[in-house]
């Protein structure tokens, strides 16, 4: 238990931003994602004895999100709710987009294709810069797990997006 | 791995990243700051008594996504120490005390009057009892009074905060939570000025 919550709900207020990113990384719609960042602040503030200070804040919130996308996948496949991926059009202004943005679209559709294994290792290395290292502790599998996943998962964003990077 | 390697992961972390950065500059949404936001001194503010919180909470189930985790955050680090009066016909209810339970008592949301409590609504359940909205730097809830006296609490979600401080919301403001519970509960329109003063002088009986 950290000695002064205030001090943590602090750090997890600092951290919302990324938060939300690694939420659009897993989730497949903005409202997705969001949600997710609010259900792992408050399994985060129920949970404030797993945390160990000194370790990284960032990983335990980022797996807290990632747990709780798997058991969101579950229920849904429960409720044999099927899932449909949600149209990149918002992204685009009613001007032409730009070739960076339309560069930016083409990486998250070819993201949201990938499996959820490939997609929360493309969301931890990629995305949020984490060495192969710090995603394996973060996900609570070997490294070599994650190795393996991210070759996989950037093969496939290569067939997706061609001239990759 | 290859340094030619090491380049290319430089380069998808470029391509990544560029991606994914816009969610950065957005400005983050009142739900999460309100969930981290420092809940204030007890004393100061909320003294709820607990009395049977797990039956309590058996019997509030019907808190929104986000009341429910800030409230049982709230009664955790809020709770007040004061027992109620034994003997009261609220046992396994949350009940307003101190400020919060003055206000109820007292205060008019027609004449709001700057103290750490604001009421912004008072009406008529459809069982027949009195129910007023409350908000605090910290909380915001409904309570209804029973036939003892006690203000129970149907609802309480921690408050998103005002900007500049003030403590007064609009009832518009209050959590979703609070207006579903307040929407749920009223039997016709909310009380005007004079219906809500009758009421108060009568002891909201």
């Amino acid at each position: 238990m950290p000695e002064n919550l205030s001090e943590l709900r602090q750090e997890i207020a600092s951290l919302l931003p990324r938060l939300r990113r690694f939420g659009r990384t897993l989730a497949h719609s903005r409202e997705d994602a969001d949600d997710l960042v609010q259900v792992a602040i408050e399994k985060a503030l129920t949970r404030t004895d797993q945390w160990t200070p000194g370790t990284r804040l960032d990983s335990w919130m980022f797996r807290i999100m990632q747990n709780a996308w798997i058991d969101e996948l579950r229920a849904r496949e429960r409720r044999g709710q099927t899932f449909v991926a949600q149209e990149e059009g918002e992204h685009v202004g009613d001007g032409a987009a730009t070739g960076s943005q339309l560069d930016a679209i083409l990486v998250r559709k070819a993201v949201a294709k990938l499996s959820d294994e490939h997609r929360t290792v493309v969301g931890l290395v990629l995305v949020e810069g984490q060495s192969y290292q710090e995603a394996a502790e973060t996900l609570g599998v070997p490294v070599g797990t994650v190795t393996s996943r991210l070759a996989r998962a950037r093969e496939a964003l290569q067939e997706l997006l061609g001239e990759w990077p | 791995m290859s340094p030619e390697d090491d380049e290319m992961l430089k380069t998808e972390r470029r391509r990544m990243a560029a991606a994914f950065d816009d969610v950065l500059r957005e400005p983050v949404p009142d739900r999460f700051k309100a969930l981290l936001a420092e809940p204030a001194p007890a004393a100061e503010v909320v003294n709820l008594v607990d009395l049977g919180a797990v039956r309590a909470r058996r019997g509030m189930n019907t808190w929104a996504a986000w009341g429910g985790m800030a409230a049982t955050l709230l009664l955790g680090t809020l709770i007040g120490t004061r027992m109620a009066p034994s003997g009261g016909d609220n046992s396994g209810q949350l009940v307003a005390t101190g400020a919060i339970a003055q206000a109820l008592d007292r205060q008019l949301a027609s004449a709001p009057g700057g103290g750490p409590v604001a009421v912004q609504l008072s009406f008529k359940a459809k069982d027949g009892r009195f129910c007023r909205s409350f908000s605090t730097a910290a909380s915001a809830g409904l309570a209804c009074r029973e036939a003892g006296g006690a203000w129970a609490l149907q609802q309480v979600a921690a408050a998103a905060p005002v900007a500049g401080g003030g403590m007064r919301q609009a009832a518009s403001s209050l959590p979703p939570s609070v207006l579903a519970a307040v929407d749920g509960l009223m039997a016709g329109e909310a009380l005007n000025a004079e219906q809500e003063k009758a009421a108060r002088d009568a002891g909201w009986r």
